[in-house]
């Protein structure tokens, strides 16, 4: 066995050993790295490196804040108006919040452009509303961890800007364009799911449409409601950016819940802030310690070796494009989204081109994947943040996941076999 | 039908790149010579200018020494930004043994020299840079970071082209930047420079970049050329005015480490390539910033010449007075290798 | 229960103050880096209000200070994620033997950590400067690493302990 290969096993075997030991996952991926480095003779520096590093993204940043404005949000009492409001308006349905949920991260998460972000946001809002209806706290975050997806297919979208760079020579305008309907599938696909999985399991359903009350629930949450509007209209209209609304949104949600709705006196602020610790203190860790894993898997080439392992096994192409997305989505379940496109863009490009896929649709193929990878363990960003949001355990999560990441699967084989979806969109732009 | 076909089956041609004979009165490589792989990071991809550079000055290195050493480019950033990579080499990580950098990322580094190069309308076109690059000034500057400790030396230079600001909309002088908010690298010399022009830096990071111009919360940014296209910001700031306030200088940098290990042939080895691939990016630079240029004239982008660079340099006199204080004399000698 | 358990309990006030100033920390470090977003964004639009270049770099600064010092809190409530799918079927004692080899292997890291981050954040604090901010070393930005081992040995020792203690109350509980 060459020394690579060694190494490899090392860091890959010695993580999941620890992981069955129940060793802390954000500790377990730094010691795996730590005996790789040693094994390599290399020395450990680099763990202090790339943990501050894996902190050091500006973009990153939403996440915190965002988790503080949900929690704001929950003691302050806005969250409250904003059950009562979508309440009223799908609560005649069974599993109504289940779709509230899911068709908010469409706009939402697709504003924020990443899925950390959007679990971090709504999650934080959505999982306890949902919990206090009566919905099962592991389907709940199930919901939405997987609806959170949608807000890397809906643009703007960071994944897709790099992607674009990578592929080279691709309009980030028309590959913006050919998110839209992908995420909507997923979206309708999650809503089906959520439906059926509703109806067995018996989910609230509350009074009959009602526009009176509608109307009346729409004047007395008008500031919660505002939260989200200027979040939204805030991006959009360029006042800030994505990741600086999250601490805008901070700020509106501790005035509205201090000096109008009264929620929280700042005694009681203070303390809410001690909750967003007790969460962050579990997701950050996460985030800075993956990354020297990440940087490990790198540097021994895992991503490369993995994809000139499947060129050339087959020329069917019907073949050819599910290997690439099962080794999309096994590179998704150990890495984050960026060094995955990164290092793959470059070698699997080619061979999706040459059975026909256009870099577009490949583009989509691959947020996709790399975006279901961000729910899966062993590791997975988004499955960390939504199990930190809900204090649910990781595994519980991932069983009441289960038929959503069949929906996912659909709509990535959607995606892979019929090019429309993601270009018919831009090619109504195309000049 | 699902919109596959088959993968064309290119012919099966070996590759076959039979060892160069040698050219004549070169030496051959010493057979006892050691087997080496050096790590080698690079933010951009491959095949932008300066990948083109890593991967000549790669190939070169490997002729020279048969194949002895190795170059191992890992490209597209996986290795982190460039201060990232900077980081890892200087705390003497041995994870990373060269980059190719901006020349002017030392600069948070003590590089002291290497900020002169950044200082805002200093070389007036490349012949103005080349002419320093090839002085004797250039091994003086490239070993600035070896001699002050910070652990690692440059072997040899290159650039990417000038950098230009480009916005939403249109600029045709320094009049229009006026109030703009334009996105720069938080570093004090550019913070400087657009302050002196009358816009407003604004922090935003380079991947909120293209969102930040499509929804206006910037106006307008900078980049060589190349870059603008690659990163398809044209398709949201669809304006550039070429007032080229610095020349995109890089250097490809080495640590001690990875330095001492290797043998005084080896060592030579790499300086012989790094003249090489020095050349190599003079050769090719120009060539493809005008087909890039070419291109997105094509496109339609509107692309202001400025001709009179005058009114540009005595706006930003404050922050080059301040931000080449104590090494005045040194910069006028760069100033003076003006052709 | 031994007289050694009986003395050593009574450290338990001791740690919850640690606890609590740690705590503390976090909150201010994230209030920190709301506010210093907000400014940031404020400024671009408000004149008095300024958006200095260093926004960016602070805020992550700060974050990453906060996100070591929480993860050492986590440790003390045992709320880091990991996978817990199998205890039913592991007998108690056994849970604790693994706690206790999960705790003396985090302990290594955290050891590492500290001596390693150290002098990592000596090294590149000689050499290097933030970027937007030339007066201030790089020493600060990878503090927070020997900081972090730092707490997680203190917090490690008290959660060796509990193992201990409570390996020597279910077998006395037998
Ligand atoms: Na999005
Ligand atoms: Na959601």
């Amino acid at each position: 066995m060459s020394e690579q290969s060694m190494a490899i096993l090392i860091l890959l075997g010695s993580f999941l050993v620890m992981i069955f030991l129940r060793f802390p996952i954000a500790y377990a991926v730094a010691i795996s790295s730590m005996l790789t480095l040693l094994y390599e003779g290399l020395p450990l520096t680099t763990i202090a490196q790339q943990m501050v590093k894996g902190i050091s993204s500006f973009s990153l940043m939403a996440v915190p804040f965002f988790i503080t404005m949900g929690v704001l949000m929950g003691s302050g009492g806005i969250s409250d108006k904003l059950i009562a409001l979508a309440n009223s308006f799908v609560g005649w349905m069974r599993g109504g919040l289940a779709m509230v949920n899911i068709v908010a991260s469409y706009f939402f998460g697709g504003i924020s452009g990443s899925a950390a972000a959007d679990t971090a946001s709504l999650g934080s809002i959505l999982i306890p509303m949902m919990v206090d209806e009566g919905y099962d706290a592991d389907f709940s975050t199930a919901v939405t961890i997987t609806s959170s997806v949608e807000g890397l297919l809906v643009p703007p979208s960071h994944n897709m800007v790099i992607y674009a760079t990578t592929a080279g020579g691709i309009s980030v305008g028309s590959l913006f364009l050919a998110g839209y309907m992908p995420g909507a599938i997923l979206a309708v696909s999650l809503m089906v799911m959520s439906y059926i999985i509703s109806v067995k399991r018996n989910y609230p359903k509350g009074d009959k449409f009602n526009l009176m009350s509608l109307l009346k629930q729409l004047l007395t949450s008008f500031w919660a409601l505002a939260a989200v509007l200027i979040v939204v209209f805030g991006v959009v209209g360029g006042v800030f950016t994505a990741t600086e609304s999250a601490a805008i949104a901070v700020i509106y949600s501790l005035i509205v819940s201090v000096f109008i709705y009264k929620g929280l006196d700042w005694k009681g602020v203070w303390n809410a802030l001690g909750d967003c610790v007790n969460t962050l203190s579990i997701v950050m860790i996460l985030i800075s310690t993956s990354s020297i894993f990440g940087f490990m898997l790198t540097r021994l080439h895992v991503p490369t070796l993995a994809s000139n392992a499947i060129i050339g096994l087959t020329d069917n192409p019907i073949i050819i494009a599910l290997l690439l997305n099962v080794l999309l989505l096994v590179l998704g379940m150990i890495m984050d989204m960026a060094p995955i496109i990164l290092i793959a863009t470059p070698i699997l490009l080619p061979i999706a081109v040459s059975i026909g896929l256009t870099p577009i649709q490949f583009g989509i193929m691959v947020i996709l994947n790399c975006g279901i990878g961000l729910l899966t363990p062993p590791v997975g960003a988004v499955l960390f943040i939504g199990s930190a949001v809900s204090k649910q355990p990781m595994e519980k999560i991932v069983k009441a996941t289960l038929p959503f990441y069949v929906a996912m699967l659909i709509t990535l084989l959607l995606i892979t076999f019929i090019p429309a979806i993601s270009l018919w969109l831009p090619s109504l732009f195309a000049k | 039908g699902c919109g596959l076909t088959s993968p064309e089956t290119p012919d099966e041609t070996p590759a076959e790149t039979p060892a160069e004979e040698p050219a004549e009165g070169e030496e051959e490589p010493s057979d006892d010579m050691p087997e080496v792989t050096l790590v080698y990071a690079e933010v951009n991809p491959l095949d932008t200018i300066v990948g083109q550079t890593d991967t000549a000055f790669k190939e070169k290195v490997e002729e020279l020494s048969n194949g002895k050493i190795t170059i191992e480019i890992q490209a597209s950033g996986v290795l982190g930004s460039e201060n990232d990579v900077l980081d890892t080499m200087l705390g003497g990580g041995g994870t990373i043994d060269m980059s190719r950098i901006s020349a002017f990322a030392l600069t948070s580094y003590g590089g002291e020299k290497s900020k002169l190069l950044s200082i805002p309308y200093t070389f007036v076109n490349r012949e103005h840079f080349w002419n320093f690059a090839t002085s004797d000034l250039a091994p003086d500057f490239l070993l600035e970071p070896f001699e002050n400790g910070t652990g690692v030396r440059g072997l040899f230079y290159g650039e990417e082209g000038f950098r230009h600001f480009f916005t939403v909309d249109p600029v045709n002088s320094i009049e229009d930047l006026a109030g703009m908010k334009l996105r720069v690298s938080n570093d004090p010399v550019m913070n400087g420079m657009v302050n002196g022009l009358g816009a407003s830096p604004t922090v935003v990071s380079f991947g909120e970049l293209y969102s930040a111009l499509q929804t206006g919360v910037v106006d307008g940014a900078e980049q060589p050329i190349a870059n603008y296209k690659s990163n398809a910001f044209q398709e949201v700031a669809p304006n550039m005015i070429l007032d080229g306030h610095t020349l995109g200088a890089i250097q490809v940098i080495i640590t001690n480490e990875a330095w001492d290990s290797l043998t005084p042939e080896q060592q030579d080895i790499l300086m012989e390539a790094g003249e090489y691939a020095s050349e190599f990016n003079r050769q090719i630079s120009e060539e493809a910033e005008n087909e890039v240029l070419q291109s997105l004239k094509d496109e339609g982008i509107n692309i202001v010449e400025v001709t009179d660079p005058a009114p540009w340099q005595a706006a930003v006199k404050d922050v080059v007075e301040a931000e080449t204080e104590g090494f005045e004399e040194l910069y006028q000698q760069i100033l003076d290798m003006q052709p | 229960m031994p007289s050694f358990f009986e003395k050593f309990d009574k450290i338990k006030p001791a740690y919850d103050a640690i606890y609590n100033v740690v705590l503390f920390l976090c909150k201010i470090l994230l209030i920190i880096d709301i506010l210093i977003t907000t400014m940031a964004v404020t400024g671009r639009y408000v004149e008095f209000i300024p958006d200095p270049a260093w926004s960016e770099e602070v805020v992550l600064s700060a974050m990453s200070y906060m996100a070591v010092l929480a993860a050492a809190l986590a440790i003390r409530k045992n709320s880091h994620i990991r996978m817990t799918a199998f205890d039913k079927y592991i007998p108690e004692k056994a849970l604790i033997v693994l706690d206790i080899i999960s705790d003396l292997f985090v302990f290594a890291l955290a050891i590492v950590m500290l001596v390693v981050g150290w002098q990592y954040a000596v090294q590149i604090g000689s050499r290097g400067t933030y970027v937007s901010m030339p007066s201030i070393s790089r020493f600060w930005m990878y503090f927070p690493i020997p900081l972090a081992g730092g707490a997680m040995i203190l917090f490690l020792i008290e959660s060796l302990y509990n193992h201990l203690k409570r390996f020597y109350v279910v077998k006395e509980a037998k």
